[in-house]
């Protein structure tokens, strides 16, 4: 798992271009731009489904239900709340000696 | 396994003989012997049959198919549920695929999320690994 304070946009965004089929110029992405349907760049489910996979490997957070990841994959910036928000609510784990 | 029950595909373009469960409703492995007088060794390629490598990822993507209906939830309609391939990411065609060996397809399903499943997927024959990748199916075909 990724520290959390590496849950920056310029990190999601990474993600975003790694694992999504990006239709428009990169750069104009920033963390309000709405990701999927019409009013947003067009991302699909299968663009969902690979940042989902991405969120959980990176972060070990399991996103379950389709009405989660739509809540959670608005933009950027709801998706970096989202995280630290779940991290926030995990179990703590004690450090290792 | 009856494998026929798990893929809607015909015997032609079925490339499955056999498939079990490795770990339940997570891995599993198929097989498919490679008969010397299939379709498309004649012409792929003439005095050198190998598997087109775009079978291959076929053969993988058909296992997928068949570990996914295998779940608990899809076994009773597995046979009526069309799949289709949405997706196929990070392939390496590792080898070549010969007359008379045989593909052993492992694969592990990684996540299932609403209609669409994604997976990972090794295909190995006698002479080693040949394919790697990922797969993603749905059930839905979209327009």
């Amino acid at each position: 798992m990724h520290p959390s304070n590496e849950i920056s946009i310029e990190f999601l965004k990474a993600m975003l271009l790694e694992n999504t089929m990006i239709k428009v110029n990169p750069e104009s992405i920033d963390e309000d731009t709405i990701l999927f349907g019409e009013e947003g760049i067009g991302l699909d489910s299968l663009d969902a489904l690979q940042m989902i996979v991405a969120v959980e490997k990176s972060y070990g957070i399991e996103i379950k239900d389709p009405a989660t990841a739509r809540d959670a994959l608005q933009s950027l910036g709801v998706l970096r709340d989202w995280i630290q928000r779940r991290l926030m609510s995990l179990p703590q784990t004690p450090p290792t000696a | 396994m009856n494998v026929s029950a798990f893929t809607p595909h015909g015997p032609g373009f079925r490339f499955i003989d056999n498939f079990e469960i490795i770990t339940p409703n997570k891995q599993g492995r198929s097989q498919f012997h490679l008969q010397p007088d299939l379709w498309f060794f004649a012409e792929h390629f003439p005095g050198n049959p190998i598997m087109p490598a775009a079978l291959l990822v076929e053969c993988a993507a058909q296992a997928c198919g068949v570990l996914w209906m295998s779940l608990p939830e899809n076994v009773d309609t597995a046979h009526m549920t069309p799949l289709f391939v949405a997706g196929i990411d990070a392939v390496r065609v590792l080898g070549p695929a010969r007359p008379g060996e045989t593909i052993v397809s492992t694969v592990e399903l990684l996540k299932e999320f609403g209609s669409l499943a994604q997976f990972q997927f090794e295909l190995a024959t006698e002479s080693g690994v040949i394919l790697r990748g990922k797969a993603t199916l749905s059930r839905q075909l979209k327009g």
